[in-house]
């Protein structure tokens, strides 16, 4: 930790050599924050390069990048918050990285400076030196907004810079601008910073802090900001003109379909097909790949070296669901293409502007499982790794609302690998008609499960507050570090749960104990679901990968009804997720909550096939 | 007769509302940091069908569930 301690409150810089006769610190830690969606990761990025380190804040499951932007300055990004109140996991790490950093460097936006301001006055009152860059200034340009950056400095007491994050315009100046930071002028009347904090804890004198604070932001903002009133370029009229229409429920619905069309071309058929044949099927495995012998028989043949194949060892280590051979194939071969592709696409979704309106229209919806708007990001990533997702179920804000979310979907919601195996085979089971049995059965059982957890859980959902920024064209570099940072966190985390899957099941095979519990499951199979025992094998080998069931299933779909196949699908989609997303929900959720979301499944799944079977054969919908 | 104060969740799109009163301070805490705060005005500018509302003050635009929009109240500026 850095040894600059500012003790004089009336404005004083901090330049890091200025304290004479003090030792300068040897590293000067600097932190960016600012208000959600007003280019803040802009500035990381450009000042970082690509060499960033992200890892989760200390006990917390939130992610902060981290860079250097010398050698002597540390900086860090925070997430996007709106004020330092600890209402949710992101806003308390942001105010710790804050509280702990030397210098903060506030981001606000020209075109929403009176709210912006707010978070800048808080972190004023609470004794930080910062410096603020208010970016954006072309869009105030455009939108006829003359912001009087000079009285906005004598009014915060702080250094005020222009920038234009997306031109690199103004970002070198505020990067020389950090030696220059200062505390600024306080909110008047407000208590002193050495117990603000404490202060602001008891609602009652929250209220009359943040209402002072608010009022005085209020009026620096009307001093600061002139308002031509005028409606602003064509662009942003056209940007404006297509935000409201995709809040229009018709518009939403239809964007809603081409949306997930696409998404079902890129990585689908692209990602999922054309590309994991190359990275899984060529390289992974040597599959047409001429002189190259692929990577796992490779491994197979240093493993058999060292232990006899079809000794006990060589299974654990290099058999077919081997801890070095099946996780090293299923990571890098299957999952790495897959994540990424999937990041790439909500990302372009999110910086576009279209993700936010996603989640403002489906928010009522939502409302009656028990969550919000801000949920429909991890239930569209669910529709590519239900693993990834469980991840993601981070971003809601309570607890609550997460156990809802990761519940759903482990049960109910259909992973890329799933939604292959069903495209494949829903035309064996009837075509249309069982993609329309199917469909229905799986909504209803979405929304009845959600309404029980809802009903069931103690406590509240969050309502949905969220900023709605401008439609845009996205910003490629925007895209790309948030898919690498996405990806990296994810395959991080993920990486020794597959390892730690694939050793249990490779045991279990060695053991001989995966035969037996495939002929142990044959007959309640075949007295619940009504099918041939040999399904059981399709649902076992489902739990290691949830393609690799299907295959067994191919073969043997000429010899089931329509109906059975059609039960034989829906069971597969409901019964416990592969066992990658099993032990994600594990370190997720705590044991006693993944053991009941684990057994719930296989209830739910057998329950729903066992009724899904007789009811079919009593009505014979499908021919 | 004076108008009176109504919650959020009935006011009409296309409308300019002052804010009247928040009643829960949870809320009230959040709308005072995104900037709503007594005696404020904004615009509606859309209401979806049994989910958020949208308002607009400047350039911002905020999407508030329903449950948030019950504990806000609000005026007609000739109200005021």
């Amino acid at each position: 930790m850095s040894a600059t301690v500012i003790q004089d409150p009336k404005a004083q810089e901090i330049s890091p050599t200025a304290a004479s006769g003090v030792t300068p610190p040897l590293m000067t830690s600097v932190v960016l924050a600012g208000n959600p969606n007003v280019g803040k990761s802009l500035f990381f990025n450009a000042y970082t390069g690509m060499y960033v380190n992200v890892s989760n804040f200390p006990g917390t499951t939130v992610d902060v990048p981290k860079g250097q932007i010398d050698a002597k300055t540390r900086l860090m990004d925070t997430p996007g918050i709106y004020g330092l109140s600890g209402m949710s996991e992101e806003e308390q790490v942001a105010e710790r990285a804050i509280l702990n950093g030397d210098v903060v460097i506030n981001v606000v936006s020209a075109i929403s400076l009176e709210r912006d301001l707010f978070l800048t006055q808080q972190i004023i009152d609470y004794g930080k030196p910062l410096i603020v860059a208010v970016n954006q200034m072309d869009e105030a340009k455009a939108r006829q907004l003359d912001v009087d950056l000079g009285k906005l400095e004598k009014l915060l007491g702080v250094p005020v810079y222009p920038t234009v994050a997306v031109m690199n315009d103004g970002l070198e100046q505020v990067k020389q601008g950090i030696a220059k930071a200062r505390l600024g002028h306080a909110t008047p009347d407000a208590p002193a910073p050495d117990e603000i904090r404490e202060l602001e804890s008891n609602m009652a004198h929250r209220m009359k802090i943040y209402g002072l604070r608010r009022q005085y932001v209020n009026a620096i903002a009307r001093q600061v900001v002139t308002d031509q009133s005028q409606p602003g370029s064509v662009r942003q009229l056209v940007s404006q003109r297509i935000g409201y229409a995709l809040l229009n429920p018709f518009v939403a619905f239809i964007s809603m379909l081409v949306i997930l069309y696409a998404l079902y071309q890129v990585i689908g058929i692209w990602v999922a097909g054309d590309l994991v044949s190359l990275t899984e099927g060529k390289f992974m495995l040597g599959q047409n790949a001429g002189a190259w012998p692929g990577l796992v028989p490779l491994m197979q043949t240093v493993i058999g070296k060292v232990f006899a194949p079809g000794s006990f060892f060589y299974i654990v280590f290099g058999g077919e669901f081997g801890v070095l051979t099946m996780s090293v194939r299923y990571i890098f071969g299957v999952l790495f293409p897959l994540v990424l592709g999937f990041y790439v696409y909500i990302s372009i979704l999110e910086d576009c502007g279209y993700l936010p309106r996603i989640a403002v229209i489906s928010d009522g919806l939502l409302n009656k499982i028990g969550l919000n708007g801000r949920a429909v990001i991890p239930l569209i990533l669910g529709l590519g790794c239900v693993t990834m997702a469980t991840v993601s179920t981070r971003v809601l804000t309570s607890n609550r609302e997460r156990t809802i979310a990761s519940t759903i979907l482990a049960i109910t919601i259909p992973c890329s690998a799933q939604l292959g195996v069903l495209i494949a085979l829903m035309a064996k089971a009837g075509g249309v008609k069982a993609w329309l049995v199917y469909c229905v059965v799986l909504f209803s059982t979405l929304i009845i499960l959600g309404t029980i957890l809802n009903k069931l859980l103690p406590g509240r959902s969050s309502s949905l507050i969220l900023d709605l920024p401008p439609m845009r064209i996205p910003n490629f570099k925007n895209i790309a570090r948030k898919t690498w940072v996405r990806t990296v966190v994810f395959l991080k985390e993920a990486a020794p749960l597959f390892m730690l899957g694939s050793l249990l099941v490779a045991v279990l095979q060695a053991t001989h104990m995966l035969e037996a519990i495939q002929n142990g499951l044959g007959p309640a199979i075949k007295a619940v679901l009504h099918l041939p025992y040999e399904t059981a094998q399709v649902f076992i080998m489902g739990l290691v990968r949830r393609d690799f069931g299907a295959a067994g299933l191919y073969l043997m779909a000429n010899r089931l009804s329509h109906a059975q196949l059609l039960t034989c699908l829906m069971v597969i989609t409901l019964f416990v997720p592969c066992f990658a997303s099993a032990t994600v929900i594990w370190k997720e959720r705590g044991i006693k909550e993944s053991t009941l979301v684990l057994a719930g499944s296989w209830l739910i799944a057998f329950g729903i096939g066992a009724l899904l079977a007789r009811v079919m054969e009593l009505l014979p919908l499908l021919g | 007769m004076k108008n009176m104060p109504f919650t959020l969740e009935q006011a009409k799109v296309g409308e300019t509302l002052l804010v009247y009163r928040i009643t829960d301070p949870e809320t009230a805490t959040i709308a005072m940091r995104l900037g709503i705060s007594e005696g404020e005005s904004f615009f509606l500018a859309s209401k979806i069908p049994g989910g958020p509302v949208v308002i607009r003050r400047g350039a911002v635009e905020i999407a508030l569930g329903r449950e948030l929009c019950r504990a806000i109240e609000v005026a007609r500026p000739d109200a005021a």
